[in-house]
C-alpha cells in the first residue's frame, strides 16, 4: 500500500518535532555589558534587580512608566528632568510644572518606540519587570530597576536614585526625616500595653478587602502604635478579600480606607448603612480615608512617613496633637519641595 | 471551482500585498524616522554597510520594528494555518485553536512553567503539553458521548475552554503578584511588544517543521474531509494522519503562544476568509490562509503599536475586528444556502 511506510515516518516526525521543542524559546538577556566601555563621563551602579548599569555621571533626563518611581523622583526634587511619564497627577504637575508638557511613554510597561523617541538618560522602573528593563537597556537607554515594597527597600531606592540623579544630599535628608519620624512614632507609643493599643484595619477599594501584614499599609499602622487586625492573613495577593463578616468579627477601633477613585464604596455610604451601624469604628466615627488626594501617603516613598504620622494623630491625639502633625507635614514639604501646601488641597 | 491559475494569481497577489505591508510597517511608528531612512537602515544592515542615520533610529528599526514584523508574519501564518488544519481535520468550520481550548491550554502550560520558575525552553514544552492535553480532552468528550456532531465538538470546546479559564484564574490567584502575575497576564493578553529575534528564532524550527508536514499532508487532509470511509478506500490511514495533523497544528499554536501569548479569533476567522478566496481544498487553502493570516496580524500589530499613547493588547483588536467579521461570514453563508 502507498501509505504503509507512514508509521515509521510519523514516528520520525514526532521525534523531530520534540527535538525542535528542546531548542527552546530561550529568553534573551539583553547585553547590558555591551556598554561597559569606561568613559570618565559615566558611572556604573548596581540596581535593585542586581544588574550592573552604566549611567551618565550627570543625568539630565529621566523617563518612567511605574507610579511609585515617580514619587521617588519628585521627592528628590528632580521632577524637572522627567521627559517621559505614564501618568501625571495634579500633585506631580504642581511640584514640577514642566510635566504639563511631558508625554506618555507607556502604561506600566514601557512603550519602546515612544521611549526611543524621548531618549532619556535613564529609565527607572520596578525591578521585578526584567522584561521591560532588558528591552529598554537593549535600546541603549540605561534602565534602573528599583524595589519599594518594604521600608528598608524604600530607603535603599531613595539612596540609589539620589546617587544616580545627582541628589545625594537630598536623599540623605529625606531618609533622615523618614527614619526620624518612624522612630519618633515608635518611641511615642512603645509603652502602650498591648491591650490598650488601638486595633485597626486598612480597607482597599472594596468592602472586605484588607491590607495584610506584608503590605506597607500594615507597616504604617504598626509603626504608629496600632495593631493591624489583618496582619496574620496569609496571602500572596495584594488586598486579599476577607469579607465583611470577618470585619464584624474583628470590630476594630479604627478603619482606615484607601482613597481610590472608583472604589466600590464611600465612607458616607457606610455611615448611612444600618447594617454597619454597630461597628465600633462607625459608631465612634473612627473611619477615615488615608490622605491621598494629591501626594500618596500610603504609597512606597519617603512621603509615607506622613501616612504613619497621620495614623498616629488619628489614634493617639493625646500623645501627638493635630498642631504637631501639621507642623511635621509642613516640615516634610519644605524639605522635599521647598514649600508648603494647603491642608485642604492635600486632603488631610 | 476556482481554476488553478486563478488560485496561483491570488496567492501571488497576497504575497505582494504582504511584501507591501511589511515595507509599510517598517516605515511607521512613534519614533520619527522617514520611510526613506528606514529603508536605508534596512538596506545597510542587510548588506553590511554603515547605516546613514543616528544609532537610535537603527536600533528602533532593526531591534524593535523588524523583530515585531517578522514575528507578526510568522505567528499570523502559524495560527491561521493551525486553524485551517483543525477545521479540515474535524470537518467542522466552527473550530479554531481558541475554540478547541488549545490556546488556553497552552497558556495554562506556560503559566505553570512560570510558577515553577522555568525558563524559555521549559515554558515552550509546557505550553505544548498544555495545548495538546486541552485538545485531547476536547476531542475525547464527544467520543465518550458517542456523538460526532459538529455541535458536540463545539460544546466540548466550550467545556474545556471554561475549565481552562478557571484553572488559569486559580493559577493567577496563587501567583506572586509582583513577579509572576504580570508575566501570566502578559501571556493571556497577547502582545508582540517585547519580541526579539532570539525568542522568535527559538520557535522557528518547530514552526517550520510543522508547516512543512502540514503542507505536505494537505492532500490527505482533503481526503479525510471527504469522509472517513472514502478516505480508507483511498488508502489513507485516517487515525494516523489525523493525529499527526493535530500534533502539528497544536505545535504551531503552542509556538505562537510562546512568543506572543494567546491571540484570539485569528485562527477561526482567517481560514474562512481564505476559503472564500481560493475554495475549500486544503492544498490551496493552507498557503492562502497562511498569507492572509500573516497580513492580518501584521496590520493589527502595526495598529497596536502606533495607535494611542500606550500599546494595546492584540486580542482586543483581533476580537473587535474578528467577531463582527465572523458574524458577517455566517450571514453570507446563510444567504448562499437559501
Amino acid at each position: 500500500m502507498k501509505f504503509k511506510g507512514m508509521h515509521k515516518i510519523s514516528v520520525l516526525l514526532i521525534i523531530l518535532l520534540m527535538a525542535t521543542l528542546f531548542t527552546g524559546c530561550s529568553s534573551n538577556k539583553a547585553e547590558q555589558a555591551s556598554q561597559t566601555a569606561p568613559k570618565p563621563t559615566t558611572v556604573t551602579v548596581t540596581d535593585m534587580a542586581g544588574r550592573d548599569v552604566v549611567v551618565p555621571a550627570e543625568v539630565k533626563s529621566v523617563a518612567l512608566v511605574w507610579g511609585p518611581s515617580t514619587s521617588f523622583v519628585l521627592a528628590l526634587g528632580k521632577g524637572d528632568i522627567i521627559t517621559g511619564i505614564n501618568y501625571k497627577s495634579d500633585f506631580a504637575v504642581k511640584v514640577a510644572p514642566n510635566l504639563a508638557n511631558v508625554g506618555s511613554v507607556g502604561k506600566g510597561q514601557a512603550d519602546l518606540e515612544a521611549l526611543a523617541k524621548v531618549k532619556p538618560d535613564v529609565f527607572i522602573h520596578k525591578a521585578t519587570d526584567t522584561k521591560s528593563l532588558d528591552a529598554v537597556q537593549a535600546l541603549g537607554i540605561p534602565a534602573i530597576g528599583i524595589v519599594a515594597e518594604t521600608p528598608e527597600d524604600l530607603v535603599k531606592a531613595t539612596e540609589l536614585l539620589g546617587k544616580i540623579l545627582g541628589a545625594e544630599q537630598k536623599a540623605t535628608e529625606l531618609i533622615a526625616f523618614y527614619n526620624e519620624k518612624n522612630d519618633f512614632a515608635k518611641n511615642l507609643t512603645k509603652d502602650i500595653p498591648a491591650d490598650q493599643r488601638k486595633t485597626v484595619i486598612v480597607m482597599g477599594s472594596e468592602l472586605g478587602k484588607v491590607a495584610h501584614g506584608e503590605m506597607l499599609q500594615s507597616f504604617l499602622v504598626e509603626t504608629a502604635g496600632g495593631i493591624n487586625m489583618a496582619k496574620d492573613i496569609q496571602s500572596k495577593e495584594i488586598w486579599p478579600t476577607v469579607g465583611t463578616e470577618q470585619i464584624f468579627a474583628w470590630d476594630p477601633d479604627f478603619i482606615f480606607c484607601e482613597d481610590y477613585t472608583g472604589a466600590a464604596y464611600t465612607i458616607d455610604e457606610l455611615k448611612k448603612d444600618s447594617s454597619f451601624a454597630n461597628l465600633k469604628a462607625i459608631k465612634n466615627n473612627k473611619i477615615a480615608y488615608i490622605p491621598a488626594h494629591q501626594d500618596l501617603w500610603d504609597f512606597p516613598g519617603v512621603q509615607s512617613s506622613l501616612g504613619t504620622l497621620w495614623m498616629l494623630n488619628q489614634m493617639y491625639p493625646e500623645k501627638y496633637s493635630e498642631a504637631d502633625f501639621i507642623k511635621d507635614v509642613n516640615a516634610f514639604y519644605t524639605l522635599a519641595y521647598g514649600t508648603t501646601f494647603d491642608r485642604e488641597w492635600l486632603g488631610y | 471551482m476556482h481554476s488553478k491559475w486563478l488560485v496561483l494569481s491570488i496567492n501571488l497577489f497576497l504575497l505582494a500585498a504582504l511584501a507591501v505591508c511589511v515595507v509599510w510597517s517598517m516605515c511607521v511608528g512613534k519614533y520619527p524616522i522617514t520611510p526613506l531612512e528606514s529603508l536605508q537602515i534596512l538596506y545597510a544592515n542587510v548588506f553590511g554597510l554603515a547605516a546613514p542615520t543616528d544609532q537610535m533610529a537603527e536600533k528602533v528599526v532593526m531591534g524593535l520594528r523588524l523583530p515585531r514584523i517578522l514575528a507578526a508574519v510568522v505567528i499570523g501564518a502559524a495560527l491561521s494555518m493551525s486553524g485551517a488544519t483543525y477545521q479540515g481535520i474535524f470537518k467542522n468550520p466552527l473550530v479554531s485553536p481558541d475554540f478547541l481550548g488549545v490556546s488556553s491550554g497552552a497558556c495554562i502550560g506556560a503559566a505553570i512553567a512560570i510558577l515553577m520558575s522555568l525558563s524559555g525552553t521549559g515554558i515552550q514544552i509546557f505550553a505544548f503539553c498544555g495545548g495538546l492535553l486541552a485538545v485531547t480532552i476536547t476531542v475525547a468528550i464527544p467520543r465518550l458521548l458517542k456523538s460526532d456532531s459538529n455541535i458536540m465538538l463545539v460544546l466540548s470546546g466550550i467545556i474545556v475552554g471554561g475549565l481552562m479559564g478557571s484553572l488559569l484564574g486559580l493559577l493567577k490567584y496563587i501567583a506572586d503578584p509582583e513577579t509572576q502575575l504580570a508575566s501570566i497576564v502578559y501571556w493571556q493578553m497577547g502582545s508582540l511588544s517585547y519580541v526579539n529575534l532570539p525568542t522568535l528564532g527559538s520557535v522557528m524550527p518547530a514552526i517550520i517543521v510543522s508547516t512543512i508536514i502540514i503542507l505536505s499532508m494537505s492532500w490527505w487532509i482533503d481526503v479525510i474531509s471527504l469522509g472517513e470511509r472514502d478516505a480508507q478506500t483511498l488508502g489513507v490511514n485516517v487515525r494516523r494522519t489525523r493525529n499527526i495533523a493535530i500534533l502539528c497544528s497544536t505545535l504551531l499554536t503552542a509556538s505562537a503562544v510562546c512568543v506572543a501569548g494567546t491571540i484570539g479569533w485569528l485562527g477561526l476567522v482567517i481560514p474562512h476568509f481564505a476559503r472564500m478566496l481560493v475554495g475549500p481544498e486544503n492544498t490551496r487553502l493552507l498557503p492562502a490562509a497562511a498569507l492572509v493570516g500573516a497580513i492580518f496580524l501584521l496590520l493589527v500589530d502595526t495598529a497596536a503599536r502606533t495607535i494611542g499613547s500606550s500599546e494595546m493588547p492584540l486580542s482586543i483588536l483581533t476580537g473587535i475586528i474578528g467577531a463582527p467579521f465572523f458574524a458577517w461570514l455566517l450571514y453570507r453563508r446563510r444567504m448562499k444556502l437559501h
